[in-house]
């Protein structure tokens, strides 16, 4: 019986390998079905989201990563602690914030990539994945450990299942909003997915800036979201030329413990 | 003919008398005749046929019969068709039935000649074998026999020739008429409704000449006691007597005579009398529990029976909401049917808000199971319960003994005596909630009003203030006599109240007690402990109770709270001496302002008494002593009553006032432990006459006061319920105008009920009946009786509060039809952390309205999730969304409000204001933590406000028990009950050590199995239909796959119709039969319908293939892979499965639940944990857990429990080669329930 054990670990070490073939892991798979056309004037929308407050929050820890809970998650060692649920730069950027311009008829196609959200050293990678309404988004598990995906979503239908090691499954989403992905078996994982239905959309890099190019000229909506902060509004205008003036929108700290509304 | 003068009568007068007196004879007979045709009846009767017609020709024109009635002109036609070319081979079967008589001739000669033959051969058998045997010649005969042999082969032979013959003749026939045999079959099928309404048209109203005669003739006056078609109609209950001034005689009911349509359907619309029964389910259908014929009409609705007349039948005048005494009805009535009171029947009719009130005298061995369908007289007699009416009026048959009111033995370590003077005074001016009655200064007693005059009549006038404040001073003052000075220990640890305010709310206290403000005022926080919610009543309101209790009595009480009172509803919380000092530190210190607010005008003091009105009020206890001796002894010259002494008399007289009174009926006082109840017993109240009761001049008074007109005194002052709820309102008001003795005036209590609370306790007292009626009791069968134990100590113990017993439901527009889910609803928004509390349709809208005033925004869809297998809805887990429009109603779930206190708790801390600041000012979060961090069961704080909603929910609340008796073995869940053992370790509520009576934890136990056997046929039917209309992303190999494995194969398709479902059912011989009416009352649980058709459903289920674990078979809950054959044969499968189990790269189960008593590896998360699996074996029922292996979701959705083996193709070969996911599962479960037996290197 150990020996059929031993081959079969073997064998699926062997799968595990062939499933990792190098998946791309992006974090925005928004692809534009009708884009401007070629040579006409667009603009593009840049900017900063900025953290509004006295004192710009120092990155946190996660704390309840133990030796024994994160056992086999990463080989001699502890996963990244790096709490990524808000991070902001000295400067006050805030990075994985999600801001998205109200382009009426622009619409999305889906993404012909695989949509991949991986589990990489019990952490989630990327931390928001922004995808096309109706696209399908495959959970992979890249660990010698399983983890189970459970959804929180509103809208789409839930999900929770056990990725045991070097598998992966798949789950389509239907409606827009932002989910929050957790793994019960390694609680301080947690990554979204922001289902969104405009292509003009993305996440802030590091430094809270953003860039949104090919919007047509025109005076815009835009919405910010992040998943600590909250949501904010903003607006938006590309002159005739394509020119457009960076924009900055700040983003209050929400009061923890408050009542609910 | 002339007078002959013989006789003493004049001949020819007497013919003039006998003229006179046979036409007159004659007259009456025809006035006997002519009114008897005209009785108010047969006029309902001739009315209801008429709408019958309307009705029948109205379906004979409508669009279907029309349709039907088309179809039927080219079915004949296709008949005639066929007749014609029948005729067309008149010939060819004039022959063959020649041929066929020819056949059938020979076949019969043929028959004849072989069986003669068969009997010939059979002799000579019999003869040439005694030979044989005789002559010992073993050949004998042996030519003559293979003969005979022959020739009966030969025979037999020809036989089957000519019945082969006389077959294929009929074969040809049939085939030549075959034709015509289809098309009169299809004609026949076809039009089986059109004919039938025809015929009833013809009946009713005949269109031919003969039949029109014929009716005429049958109803004709004079005639009509032949075979009238308009006729009285009865039930006779031979076991229903009705007791008519001393004689018992069987109940006759007559009035279905012109309620002509009460037990059928359709009529709902109609006017009365033609109105159908509002519940035809429940009552007179012949399927129903109470068929017509079987319980008649007045056991319920009472009126006499007998009666063929509007006002001799006593109907009665309905009071509504518009109208409470019924005036309306009242007047038109006596304009229309000149209707008055019966006053010689004892049993006036029930109006419709009392109706209820006839179920207790049939069910008062069944009361708590028939709450649902009684819903008033249900609440009547819970509040009979709560308020303890029971202990001073005895009823005989009420299960509950207990003495309501706290045990006063030893209430000297909890209460002060002053405390205890104001209290009895008037209870509710501390605490306005309280069920303790008040007692003194009453109507009846007013304050200055002249009660007696000391001194026998020769003193002073004693007022009604003096003589109840000298009451309540000496019943005080025996009280502490009586009771000896218990002193408790000083509280060991020093309480921390910033804790204790934490522990108090995760605990459990908020469960059954509330901090709402009285009424009034409106709390200033949105924090459920402030709101009244119904379970959390079960206890008193805590407000004001530090200024009531000493410390050192609420630390002991709460560790042990039997140990000051044994009958005290409160459980065992097994909290840390910490914890309860901690509590103590918090309620005694109030930070939060709220344990020290008492009423305005609430105030401590003493009762006054006078040494002058006491010995009044000793002279008349103790008249019977004499003036002489009572003077004795308030002169001190009585060596044993040594009444000079203010305090001993007060004593004496305060044991004499405690007695009038009946205070131990409700309070355990020593040495009045067994002193007879004050109250009238109420066993029979309600089979008094009307006339027995004492009315006062209440009703007069009335009038005067609220100027009542005649037929409103009447209504008042003529039936019992007025009374009851006169008395129940104003107790003391029978007494009014009256002159009465001090001893004699009435003294039952002033509770301070509300109208409705009035309404339901009337009712139920209404239905203490004696009557032989109770010959039609209910006799529970042993599963009722223990369910109705089960729901009474549910009750009793609150279990509700915590637990959800019952799940909510939402009732919506779908696809064009109106479905009923249960779900529960959904929060608004993704920004909204929790999901709006679900009472009903107003709520909700009340919800969405404040929803929408908060956001500025408006509610575009309401999502709900559903929580059991809806067919062509969904799946447990899913959420429907709906436009708010679509609700049409909402229902709350049965039990669980605390688990709002506990997720309100973690998310927001406790919400409170700051009593040093103004109004709407300074509502804020209280926690343990800075930053809002609650304290976890190891004693270190952490942030939970960010978490997801259904992870606190699942992890941190009281688990819900829908369908607990399908998930728990009986026996384990008896010693739970009993004594609980920590399952769920990361919670701080506790589930509380309950001081069950014998045989109620088993009860309970009971209920859930019991209920979980009942619902099955529901839900096997609900999930048969999804299952069937459900598409899979794999072909099944094995046709029959469990319902739970399926599940995780959905690729798409939610469900059958029941219309699809039984198209189906008709195809299947198994099933054949089955209606669309009997699916559609198997689904909503209709006992009749699953009786008389769930075994068909059951049958196509398995012709289909469709598998569902059944629930609890009565008995034992053996478990099967305990069994050592089992093992033997699993032992390796075992092995696998307890290594895919723990593995970390497989199901790892150790990484979240705690096993053995050891913790998991994510000790440090206590929101990761999952229950011990150790217990599993003892504690999980087999087939539960297999299904919530499959499929965690389907069973509690939104748990953090993943589907672990779920995947396609199947995961984990490493550890379990060219397995299938239920091969995986079949393992893991053979592990844990052999936990014990395999130690794994991972434990």
């Amino acid at each position: 019986m150990k020996l059929l054990t031993a081959l079969g670990i073997l064998a699926t070490a062997g799968a595990a390998v062939a499933l990792n073939d190098t998946p791309v892991i992006q974090s925005s798979y928004l692809v534009h079905a009708n884009p401007p056309a070629a040579g006409a004037t667009t603009g593009t929308i840049t900017g900063k989201i900025l953290f509004d407050g006295e004192e710009i929050p120092k990155p946190g820890k996660l704390d309840n990563i133990t030796e024994k809970a994160a056992e086999g998650c990463v080989a001699g060692g502890l996963p990244n602690d790096e709490d990524p649920t808000l991070l902001v730069d000295k400067d006050g950027g805030i990075k994985n914030a999600v801001i998205e311009v109200e382009v009426k008829g622009a619409e999305l196609a889906l993404s012909e990539k695989p949509i991949v959200l991986d589990q990489m050293q019990c952490r989630y990678e990327p931390h928001i994945t922004l995808v096309a309404v109706g696209s399908t988004v495959e959970y992979l598990n890249s660990d010698k450990v399983s983890h189970n995906v459970h959804t929180f979503p509103t809208k789409n239908e839930g999900f929770n299942k056990t990725i045991p090691a070097g598998s992966k499954d798949a789950q389509k989403l239907d409606k827009t909003e932002a989910i929050q992905v957790k793994c019960d078996i390694h609680p301080w994982m947690s990554a979204y997915i922001y289902v969104t239905d405009t292509p003009y959309a993305t996440a802030t890099a590091a430094d809270g800036s953003f860039s949104i190019p090919n919007v047509a000229p025109g005076t815009y909506k835009v919405n910010v979201w992040h998943e600590k902060l909250g949501k904010a509004k903003g607006e938006v205008t590309i002159a005739e030329d394509g020119t457009c003036t960076a924009l900055e929108i700040k983003l209050g700290e929400k009061k923890g413990g408050g009542r609910r509304r | 003919m002339a007078d002959r003068g013989d006789t003493h009568y004049h001949v020819l007068k007497l013919n003039r008398w006998f003229l006179v007196s046979s036409g007159l004879l004659l007259l009456s007979v025809l006035w006997m005749v002519v009114d008897d045709a005209q009785r108010p009846w047969k006029d309902y009767q001739r009315e209801f046929r008429r709408i019958e017609i309307a009705r029948t020709e109205e379906l004979l024109s409508s669009p279907q019969y029309q349709e039907m009635a088309g179809a039927e002109e080219s079915l004949r036609a296709a008949l005639q068709g066929a007749v014609v070319e029948q005729e067309r081979h008149q010939a060819d079967l004039a022959r063959l039935a020649d041929e066929l008589t020819a056949a059938e001739g020979e076949r019969f000669k043929v028959t004849e000649k072989a069986k003669s033959l068969k009997e010939h051969y059979a002799n000579t058998l019999r003869i040439i074998e005694e030979h044989r045997v005789h002559e010992g010649n073993p050949s004998y005969g042996a030519e003559d026999l293979a003969k005979k042999f022959q020739e009966l082969t030969d025979a037999e032979l020809e036989k089957a020739r000519t019945e082969r013959a006389v077959a294929s003749k009929k074969a040809e026939i049939a085939a030549l008429e075959s034709e015509v045999a289809a098309a009169e079959s299809k004609l026949k099928a076809a039009t089986k409704d059109l004919e039938l309404a025809r015929k009833k048209l013809q009946s009713l109203a005949p269109s031919d000449v003969q039949g029109k005669v014929a009716n005429l003739i049958r109803d004709a006056p004079g005639l009509d006691f032949i075979g009238p078609s308009l006729k009285v109609r009865k039930v006779v209950l031979e076991n229903l007597t009705n007791n008519l001034n001393f004689t018992v005689k069987s109940r006759i009911d007559m009035c279905h005579t012109c309620h002509m349509a009460i037990d059928r359907e359709g009529f709902e619309d109609e006017p009365q009398p033609f109105t159908t029964h509002p519940d035809l389910d429940l009552y007179l259908s012949a399927k129903s529990p109470h068929p017509l014929n079987d319980v008649g009409c007045t056991i319920c609705h009472q009126g006499c029976g007998e009666a063929l007349d509007f006002i001799r039948a006593d109907h009665r005048p309905m009071a509504d909401a518009d109208d409470p005494v019924g005036t309306g009805q009242w007047a038109e009535w006596e304009e229309k049917h000149h209707w008055h009171k019966q006053h010689h029947w004892d049993w006036p009719m029930l109006t419709r808000e009392y109706i209820e009130s006839s179920c207790v005298q049939c069910h008062t061995d069944s009361m708590e199971l028939i709450a649902e369908d009684a819903p008033q007289v249900s609440e009547g007699y819970r509040l009979f319960e709560r308020y303890g009416c029971y202990s001073c009026h005895k009823v005989e048959w009420l299960p509950t003994t207990r003495r309501p009111g706290p045990s006063l033995a030893r209430w000297k370590s909890k209460l002060d005596v002053d405390w205890i003077a104001s209290w009895v005074a008037n209870p509710k001016a501390f605490r306005p909630t309280t069920w303790m009655p008040q007692i003194f200064h009453l109507e009846n007693f007013a304050p200055d009003e002249v009660i007696a005059v000391s001194d026998f009549g020769r003193g002073r006038e004693i007022k009604g203030q003096e003589w109840n404040d000298s009451a309540v001073a000496s019943i005080v003052a025996f009280l502490d006599e009586r009771v000896p000075a218990t002193e408790l220990p000083e509280i060991p640890l020093e309480g921390d109240a910033e804790r204790g305010r934490e522990v108090f709310r995760v605990s459990g206290c908020l469960a059954c007690h509330n901090l709402a403000p009285y009424e009034g005022e409106e709390p200033r926080t949105e924090d459920p402990a402030f709101e009244r919610a119904g379970e959390n009543e079960h206890g008193p309101n805590l407000r004001g109770v530090a200024t009531k209790i000493d410390a050192r009595w609420l630390y002991s009480w709460i560790l042990d709270p039997q140990a000051y009172w044994n009958e005290t509803h409160m459980p065992d919380l097994r909290l840390s001496e910490q914890d309860a000092a901690d509590i103590t530190a918090y309620v005694m210190g109030d930070p939060d302002g709220v344990f020290t607010d008492v009423p305005d005008g609430w105030q401590v003091a003493p009762s006054p008494s006078d040494p002058e009105v006491l010995r009044e009020q000793a002279r008349w206890f103790f008249k019977r002593l004499g003036e002489d001796e009572l003077d004795a002894r308030f002169a001190g010259e009585s060596p044993e009553h040594r009444w000079d002494d203010p305090r001993a008399l007060m004593v004496a007289v305060g044991e004499k006032f405690v007695l009038h009174q009946g205070c131990y009926s409700c309070h355990e006082i020593p040495g009045l432990e067994s002193v007879m109840p004050i109250g009238t017993e109420l066993t029979n109240w309600a089979s008094k006459t009307v006339d027995k009761l004492d009315w006062g001049f209440v009703a007069d008074l009335m009038q005067k006061e609220h100027g009542w007109s005649l037929n409103e005194r009447e209504e008042f002052k003529h039936y019992r319920e007025g009374w009851l709820e006169q008395k129940l309102h104003e107790p003391r008001s029978f007494d009014r105008d009256k002159v009465k003795l001090p001893l004699d005036r009435l003294r039952m209590p002033y509770f301070a009920f509300t109208g409705e609370q009035v309404k339901a306790i009337s009712t139920f007292v209404l239905g203490l009946r004696d009557d032989e009626v109770q010959l039609a009791r209910m006799r529970p069968d042993a599963v009722q009786a223990s369910m109705n134990a089960g729901l009474q100590t549910i009750r009793q113990k609150n279990c509700a509060a915590c637990h959800v017993v019952e799940p909510g439901s939402v009732t919506f527009e779908h696809e064009g039809q109106t479905v009923t889910v249960h779900a529960e609803l959904q929060p608004f928004s993704a920004e909204d952390k929790l999901p709006p509390k679900q009472s009903d349709l107003a709520g909700l809208q009340a919800e969405i309205a404040s929803w929408e005033e908060a956001t500025e925004e408006e509610l575009e869809e309401v999502g709900f999730r559903l929580l059991e297998v809806e067919p062509t809805v969904g799946l447990p887990g899913q959420t429907i969304f709906v436009e708010p429009d679509a609700i049409v109603a909402v229902t709350p779930p049965w039990g669980g409000d605390f688990v709002r206190t506990v997720t309100d708790y973690y998310f927001f801390g406790i919400a409170m204001f700051d009593p040093e600041a103004a109004e709407d000012e300074a509502i804020y979060g209280w926690n343990l933590g800075e930053e809002g961090e609650v304290e976890d069961v190891d004693g270190k704080l952490r942030p939970y406000f960010d978490e997801q909603y259904d992870k606190i929910r699942w992890t941190f609340a009281p688990p819900v028990l829908i369908d607990e008796g399908y998930k728990l073995q009986r026996d384990w869940f008896y010693a739970f009950l009993r004594d609980p053992v920590a399952l769920r370790r990361q919670m701080r509520v506790r589930m509380p050590s309950f001081h069950f009576a014998p045989g109620e934890a088993e009860a309970v136990a009971d209920y859930f199995a019991y209920h979980s056997e009942i619902d099955w046929p529901r839900r096997y039917a609900k999930t048969l239909r999804y299952a069937e209309g459900m598409e899979t992303k794999v072909q099944f190999q094995d046709p029959a796959i469990p319902w739970p494995e399926a599940s995780t194969m959905r690729s798409g398709g939610d469900g059958l119709t029941i219309d699809e479902l039984v198209a189906i059912a008709n195809e299947t011989p198994a099933a054949a039969g089955l209606t669309a009416a009997a699916v559609r009352g198997i689904e909503r649980g209709y006992g009749p319908d699953i009786v008389a058709s769930f075994p068909k459903v059951m049958s196509l289920g398995s012709a289909l293939g469709f598998d569902l674990n059944a629930p609890v078979v009565r008995g034992s809950d053996l478990i099967q892979r305990r069994a050592p054959s089992h093992v033997t044969a699993r032992g390796p499968f075992v092995e696998i499965g307890a290594t895919l189990a723990t593995d970390a790269a497989a199901v790892n189960c150790y990484q979240c639940h705690w096993h053995g008593g050891e913790p998991p590896a994510q000790v440090d998360s206590p929101l990761a944990w999952g229950p011990d699996l150790a217990l599993t074996r003892e504690r999980l029922r087999e087939d539960w857990t297999e299904d919530w292996l499959w499929n965690p979701a389907l069973i509690y959705p939104g748990t953090s429990m993943p589907g672990n083996f779920q995947n396609e193709p199947p995961q984990y070969q490493a550890f379990y080669p060219n397995s299938t996911n239920r091969d995986q599962i079949q393992s893991v479960l053979d592990w844990l329930y052999n936990y014990d037996r395999w130690p794994v290197a991972t434990q």
